[in-house]
């Protein structure tokens, strides 16, 4: 694989698991006022 | 209702995610790196949006006095810092294969780190007053402060200095050449796709912000 496909491979990982990232905040923030 | 709306995203984004691989060809200019743009340029787009939707909802509480519009501001705010946060990582993912530097200062560059410690402030301010009628109201008036700041440091600051931004790709003046219509396709799709993944992820803040003010009131 060359570094162009690793750069569009990269900026496409950091992009969906951003979203994934924000949705697992929310379920922490959630589980936190549950918990309380 | 939300499973159809869940799988009408989810396949859009699929679709998204193929068609930047295998459906679209390379650009003239910049080769296999022009995928990017399927990426970087919607999560932009979003960051531009959950702004505008923070700045209108801080509007609506100064009017109406309702925390509800505080409520969607500040969870829109923060959205849109994150999604801010992600077109700056992937930009700089792009400036090092473009220009062979993560980070050169470009007039993109330092606009989009202004933005980003204007909207960080707004956490701040938010985390520093402990009256929550003050509060709310001192945040939405530095919020359209900072929304007004937001048009100019995304779209003015890097159209009057010369940038290494490739803006041409896209808006060269009204033209899409560069673009054939397959990628104009994707990259709408993109658009689309994000956007309707923005609101989904909004409505779901909205209601987890509900729930831990509701908590945090029944404490106090």
């Amino acid at each position: 694989m060359n570094s162009e496909w690793q750069t569009v491979l990269i900026c496409a990982m950091v992009v969906l698991l951003g979203m994934v990232a924000y949705l697992v905040y929310l379920n922490i923030r959630l589980n936190k006022v549950e918990k309380k | 209702m939300p499973y159809i709306i869940g799988t009408f995203i989810f396949t859009i984004m699929s679709g998204v995610l193929c068609g930047a691989i295998w459906f679209t060809p390379p650009a003239k200019v910049l080769g296999e790196t022009a995928r990017v743009i399927y990426f970087h340029v919607p999560v932009a787009w979003i960051s531009a949006l959950a702004f505008s939707m923070s700045l209108w909802q801080s509007v609506q509480y100064l009017r109406t006095n309702n925390p509800e519009h505080d409520i969607r501001a500040e969870v829109s705010a923060r959205l849109g810092l994150w999604f801010c946060v992600l077109a700056t990582i992937t930009g700089a993912v792009f400036a090092k294969a473009a220009w062979n530097m993560y980070w050169n200062w470009d007039p993109r560059e330092v606009s989009i780190t202004i933005l980003l410690l204007v909207y960080m402030a707004y956490f701040g301010l938010r985390s520093a007053v402990s009256d929550p009628e003050t509060r709310m109201r001192l945040a939405a008036v530095y919020d359209i402060l900072a929304s007004f700041a937001m048009p100019f440091l995304f779209f003015v600051v890097p159209r009057i200095y010369s940038s290494l931004h490739p803006d041409t790709v896209i808006n060269s003046r009204g033209s899409n050449k560069i673009l054939d219509h397959r990628m104009l396709l994707v990259f709408f799709a993109a658009l689309i796709g994000f956007t309707l993944t923005y609101f989904w992820i909004y409505v779901l803040s909205i209601r987890v912000e509900r729930l831990v003010r509701a908590r945090e009131e029944s404490d106090e």
